[in-house]
């Protein structure tokens, strides 16, 4: 029961990233939403998974993988935020300041 | 011309703690204990990857990851601090700070897809770049704050620069509350910054 409840969170967090990527202004913002909703969606499940299959060495393994996208999916999104304010990428007119550079 | 020389010594000091800190953050921990810590993880990751509690693959591993630990020490654990007692602090590294580490985690990660949610539906974003200053000098420890500000609520780091005190890590932040960089440091570090520096440089 328990694990339909996290895949069911994990789903709708999954949809609402979806939508702010097509809704935010810039690439920026666009970015918050597509990382951090992954992230929160990727949790949900996975942990669901592991309440599916119990205590043992495949669960583990599931841990892993939450582990790498935990360490991984941050690297992506600065990599691309970098690149496309390096490219001369404008933030959008809403934004109140811009230290960097 | 009298403040002129107080803001030269204030300068002085700080280059001169600066190569102070250099120079210990050459020293780190002994070689043996940089071969135990890299032993002890690859280790773990051999047994979670194998999956199995047979005694070859074990035996097997434990080869690997001696001779592999040997050959890669300098890469993996440059960075740690030296401490008094080697064993405690491995004992508290685990039992404590791992747990603390995943309370605060878990807690942040929720908070952030509810803001990113709230977001979304009513789009009462005031993104920015702000700049914030931290104390920590090694790569590896600022790798690890700038992914962990990443995974925060509304905050995405751009980029790192390496300055006199530390570093300065520039930072995307949705919903912009502040405009000084202490304040907006405090933000958005929370309690990471001080926990990160009870291990590395």
């Amino acid at each position: 029961m328990i694990e339909y409840i996290l895949f069911l969170a994990g789903c709708t967090v999954m949809v609402l990233g979806a939508v702010g990527v097509i809704r935010f202004p810039d690439v920026y913002t666009r970015l918050h939403a597509a990382t951090k909703c992954d992230t929160g969606g990727s949790i949900s499940i996975l942990v669901g998974v592991v309440v599916a299959l119990g205590v043992g060495m495949v669960s583990l393994k599931v841990l892993l993988v939450l582990f790498l996208i935990f360490s991984l999916n941050p690297v992506a999104s600065h990599a691309l935020a970098r690149a496309s304010h390096k490219f001369g990428i404008k933030p959008c007119e809403m934004t109140v300041v811009d230290m960097y550079e | 011309m009298s403040k002129m020389r107080f803001y030269l010594r204030e300068r002085l000091d700080t280059v001169k703690e600066h190569i102070e800190s250099q120079l210990q953050y050459g020293k780190g921990i002994r070689t043996w204990q940089k071969i135990l810590v890299t032993f002890l993880v690859l280790y773990l990751f051999w047994i979670v990857l194998i999956g199995s509690t047979a005694t070859p693959p074990l035996v097997l591993g434990a080869g690997v990851c001696t001779l592999l630990s040997i050959l890669t020490y300098d890469f993996f654990a440059r960075d740690i601090r030296a401490g008094e007692n080697f064993f405690s602090r491995l004992l508290m590294f685990v039992f404590i700070y791992i747990p603390e580490l995943a309370f605060i985690f878990l807690f942040r990660i929720i908070e952030a897809n509810v803001n990113v949610a709230r977001h979304v539906i009513l789009m009462d974003i005031n993104p920015g770049i702000v700049r914030i200053d931290t104390t920590l000098r090694s790569h590896t420890a600022v790798t690890a704050l700038a992914n962990i500000i990443t995974l925060t609520p509304g905050t995405l780091t751009l980029d790192v620069k390496e300055t006199l005190e530390g570093n300065a890590l520039y930072v995307h932040w949705i919903d912009v509350e502040t405009l000084s960089t202490e304040e907006a440091g405090e933000i958005i570090k929370g309690g990471v910054d001080e926990w990160l520096h009870r291990i590395f440089w």
